[in-house]
């Protein structure tokens, strides 16, 4: 079964198989994503998703605190943090270096270093299975087999003393113990040719400094794709890319997707990566979320502060002159979050009232956000048009 | 000659770098980093110079700064080769060009004070006596946005966003008339690049800069520069004034490049002209034109000849076979 699955993902696509082909999970998967994109990208309504995906969501997160204990107090990393991952859909994670983006991927999978880090609370579900509470034998079955990881340095990810195949292949047979090693090196081979790597068989045999930096990433996320995991967690896999070899990467995130109805999730520090390749956003900022909501939706009406400084903050691709809004200041250290509003100290709008903590609420379906001052008139929808930098029809 | 507003001028650079390879490294190839690069920067201008990694855009950088000799070809600072220039000359001019690095980390040496970071260069060039760096320093910390109460601290007291303003702190002590940006905000957040990035282009306006910016970032590039060169493969395939190149890019590898960057927009309908394959090794560059083999309207004289720069427009010259056609 498995190796009809891995047939599925060489090129060119078979649409055909898309259902059928799917190995062990995933019967109504594939199908249920599909008919939730029918209404064109739009976001159906709460209650219409319930009907439409069964009840569990492939990945949910709920109110999940990540704590770290330093010499300096208690860095509060992640602080209340939830939301939901489909499948066949992808999710957008958006926040500057230190946000906690990446401990929240990491903690998933309970890649935590523990000490100093510990979960203060909260719930990781996956399929309705909380992941927070697995014993450590079954959370090895859910690494790589389930939900797989691709890290933002592929350069230091890889062994650099064994070839591609050797590694690959230790993938494979780590998840698939009985299979024989010649199988295990096809299997590895056809997972190569499905991330786009030309000659397969030669590549198996370098090693990786005979790679470029896009050719490792692809490496990378052929070996998390190879036990045909439900969920890809990408953290920055682009960043350290050439914008063109960054395309290629996004664009074949985008067709394992579409062929292997996986849930994604896209931790990245840039919007304009998020705007093109995701179905919903979240925006972290110091352990919190600031703003969530579909993704057309929050770059038409950007609400947050933090969200619309971090858009603001994008040089204008249509070379329209004028100065950068930037957010002034940094991100606090973790053990330095303010009380209230954590963005109060960089916020143009804060008020009195922001030394209270915001709660995430929704305004309007589907988009929530966390700030005292949605109601004001100086956050209306209009006036955070002016703020974007899109629409651009130049390039 | 160079004309007289030119301040800069590189003219025909390259740059080989020997490496052994073969057994017992008996066998040398020549990696051509920059294979006849030409262009010249006027005063008060900033010039872009994009590519991908591995083109050579640094290793110009570098050799402007006169860090790297060249293999052949020279350039002009002020009218006057570098590389010509007795040493102690060279030396004296070598505080008129500074260079902003792209790694707030590695670039400032960790047991120095921000004072010593900032204010040597100054003291070796004869610029303050003793008593007087410290008050020089301080002022140049507080035109890069820095409280001048820090010049006893050291670079890790400083956040990556701070440590790049005493990057370009100390790149400005010295009242440099031309100042390389070699990737200087690539490795910030976004919200801190475009603080830097403001603070560049306040710089220049005050003080008259002109830079040479050397970025990945087309966004960025587009957003700073006054005029655009673009590298492939340690050639320079097309340049123009930055409005015309990013609203009429005419060569393939420029379209293709503007293409795959992301814009901060959802319903983004433009086609993406997507490159199959990845820059090759400098090592073994393709014959002809650099970009043939991975260029989507290849024809068979571009696996051949190397093409020369065509004028398309004023200003605007791309080196193309497609354009050589009637």
């Amino acid at each position: 079964m498995l190796q009809a699955g891995m047939k599925m993902c060489g090129a060119p696509p078979v649409k055909a198989r898309r259902v059928s082909g799917y190995p062990r999970h995933n019967r109504n998967f594939g199908l249920t994503s599909r008919i939730c994109r029918v209404k064109d990208g739009a976001w159906c309504s709460s209650a219409e998703r319930e009907v439409m995906l069964e009840p569990a969501p492939l990945l949910e997160i709920d109110d999940l605190r990540v704590y770290f204990k330093t010499d300096e107090g208690v860095a509060r990393a992640v602080d209340g943090v939830g939301l939901r991952v489909d499948s066949g859909r992808c999710l957008g994670v958006v926040g500057e270096s230190g946000c906690g983006k990446s401990v929240m991927g990491l903690s998933i999978l309970g890649l935590v270093p523990a000490p100093p880090g510990f979960v203060a609370g909260g719930a990781v579900r996956f399929r309705g299975r909380d992941l927070l509470s697995l014993p450590n034998r079954e959370m090895r079955r859910v690494r790589g087999r389930e939900i797989a990881m691709v890290f933002q340095e592929p350069m230091t990810s890889l062994n650099p003393v064994l070839n591609i195949g050797d590694q690959i292949v230790e993938a494979v047979l780590a998840h698939q113990r009985r299979l024989r090693r010649r199988e295990a090196w096809e299997m590895a081979c056809e997972a190569l040719a499905s991330v786009g790597m030309a000659s397969p068989e030669i590549r198996m045999a370098s090693y990786p400094h005979h790679l470029s930096g896009g050719m490792k990433q692809r490496v990378m996320i052929a070996m998390a794709l190879v036990a045909r995991p439900a969920l890809l967690i990408a953290d920055e896999p682009t960043t350290a890319l050439d914008v063109t070899i960054q395309a290629q990467i996004l664009e074949l995130l985008e067709r394992l997707r579409a062929e292997m109805g996986l849930g994604v999730m896209l931790i990245t520090h840039d919007l304009a990566v998020v705007a093109e390749n995701t179905d919903d956003v979240v925006v972290m900022y110091a352990g919190k979320l600031a703003e969530c909501a579909p993704t057309s939706r929050l770059f038409d009406n950007p609400v947050h502060p933090y969200t619309r400084g971090l858009l603001a903050s994008i040089p204008p691709l249509d070379g329209s002159p004028g100065r950068l809004e930037a957010i002034p200041g940094m991100v606090p250290r973790p053990h330095e979050f303010p009380s209230g509003c954590r963005f109060k100290n960089r916020c143009r709008w804060a008020e009195a009232i922001c030394d209270e903590e915001p709660v995430l609420a929704p305004i309007e379906e589907g988009h929530l956000v966390a700030c005292h001052l949605v109601a004001r008139p100086a956050l209306t929808r209009r006036d955070a048009g002016q703020n974007r930098p899109c629409d651009t029809g130049a390039i | 000659m160079p004309e007289p507003d030119v301040l800069l001028e590189a003219d025909r650079l390259c740059k080989y770098f020997p490496v052994r390879t073969g057994i017992l490294s008996r066998d040398t190839v020549e990696v051509r980093a920059v294979d006849g690069v030409s262009f010249g920067i006027r005063k008060g201008e900033c010039l872009g110079l994009v590519g991908e990694s591995g083109c050579g855009k640094t290793t110009v950088g570098r050799v402007v700064l006169a860090l790297y000799r060249p293999t052949s070809g020279h350039v002009f600072f002020r009218g006057r080769d570098l590389f010509k220039l007795p040493a102690k000359e060279l030396r004296r001019l070598r505080r008129r060009i500074q260079i902003v690095f792209q790694d707030p980390v590695g670039s400032l040496n960790p047991r120095m004070t921000v004072l010593d970071i900032v204010g040597d260069a100054m003291e070796v060039h004869g610029l303050v006596s003793r008593q007087s760096k410290q008050r020089c320093v301080q002022e140049f910390l507080s035109k890069v946005g820095l409280n001048p109460e820090s010049v006893s601290r050291y670079p890790h007291e400083f956040s990556g966003g701070q440590r790049q303003r005493i990057g370009i702190a100390r790149a400005l002590a010295l009242e440099p008339d031309l100042v390389v940006c070699d990737e200087a905000v690539s490795a910030l957040d976004v919200s801190v690049r475009a603080q830097i990035i403001n603070l560049l282009a306040d710089l220049q306006e005050q003080m008259g800069l002109t830079y040479l910016f050397i970025s990945h970032d087309l966004s960025i590039v587009r957003y700073l520069s006054h005029r655009v060169c673009v590298m492939y493969l340690g050639r320079i395939v097309e340049r123009a004034p930055t409005s015309q190149l990013f609203s009429n890019p005419l060569h393939p590898y420029t379209q293709a490049l503007l293409s795959a960057v992301p814009a901060p927009c959802p319903r983004n309908t433009r086609k993406r002209l997507l490159v199959s394959g990845e820059v090759p090794s400098p090592m073994f560059p393709p014959p002809g034109c650099h970009f043939h083999p991975r260029c989507p309207r290849c024809m068979p004289i571009c696996r051949e000849v190397p093409p020369e720069e065509i004028k398309a427009a004023p200003g605007h010259l791309v080196a193309c076979h497609l354009l050589g056609e009637p």
